[in-house]
């Protein structure tokens, strides 16, 4: 995971019975940018964000949040 | 074609285009070392020589290539939301770190001949294709490698 974005991408996929082939279906990206992005190897640009989002129905705070350390 | 049909095919052609690159990249640095070896052994250049043409052509076709792929990902007999698909994010980033690789790359083999050209007079043009062999072969094994990464656990 990167120290400086925490995710909850795979637990809120997970939680609705998705597979990451559906999610990236849903989002309309590939299955690499739903593995890396849980994976914590590649941090989403804010369109992708939204994107994800959208597709999960939540607010992009609820998959990506500042690590506790790092929030003011 | 469905959207997880189009998913499915992105993933699949992806992984096989990472590993061609690995190839073809691989290829390119073998061909550079032939070429290192002919400097380092004083090997002129003869444009009279039979095969120096299509030697020189097939050259100049395959790093006509390599450069080709590394600027637009390739796959252009795949369809348009396809390769949209392939060439996303995560795979511009892995371009753009593979660029570096490349560059770093021919940075150092370019301090490496000027070094040896302080000893030996080299010969520009197998220089120059050296270092155009060697850094485009390691961004192209680079991108590869590092696209491939990408599908761990996927």
């Amino acid at each position: 995971m990167h120290e400086r974005l925490e995710n909850r991408l795979r637990d809120e996929r997970t939680r609705r019975g998705l597979t990451q082939a559906e999610l990236a279906a849903m989002a309309e990206v590939s299955r690499k940018t739903i593995n890396t992005v849980e994976n914590g190897i590649f941090i989403p640009s804010t369109v992708l964000a939204l994107r994800l989002a959208r597709a999960l129905g939540v607010n992009v705070e609820t998959l990506f949040q500042l690590p506790a350390s790092d929030r003011l | 074609m469905s959207s997880s049909q189009i998913v499915e095919s992105a993933h699949r052609f992806s992984r096989k285009r990472a590993i061609l690159w690995v190839l073809l990249g691989a290829t390119l640095l073998f061909l550079a070392a032939i070429n290192l070896l002919r400097i380092w052994t004083g090997e002129g250049v003869d444009p009279d020589h039979l095969d120096f043409w299509g030697r020189r052509f097939a050259w100049f076709a395959d790093v006509g290539l390599a450069m080709l792929i590394l600027a637009t990902g390739g796959g252009f007999r795949i369809s348009r939301r396809v390769r949209a698909l392939m060439n996303d994010e995560i795979t511009s980033r892995n371009r753009s770190l593979a660029l570096a690789v490349g560059f770093w790359v021919a940075m150092l083999l370019c301090l490496a001949l000027a070094a040896v050209d302080s000893f030996r007079l080299l010969v520009a043009g197998r220089a120059i294709m050296a270092i155009v062999t060697c850094s485009l072969g390691a961004s192209l094994i680079a991108f590869g490698v590092f696209e491939l990464r990408t599908y761990r656990d996927a």
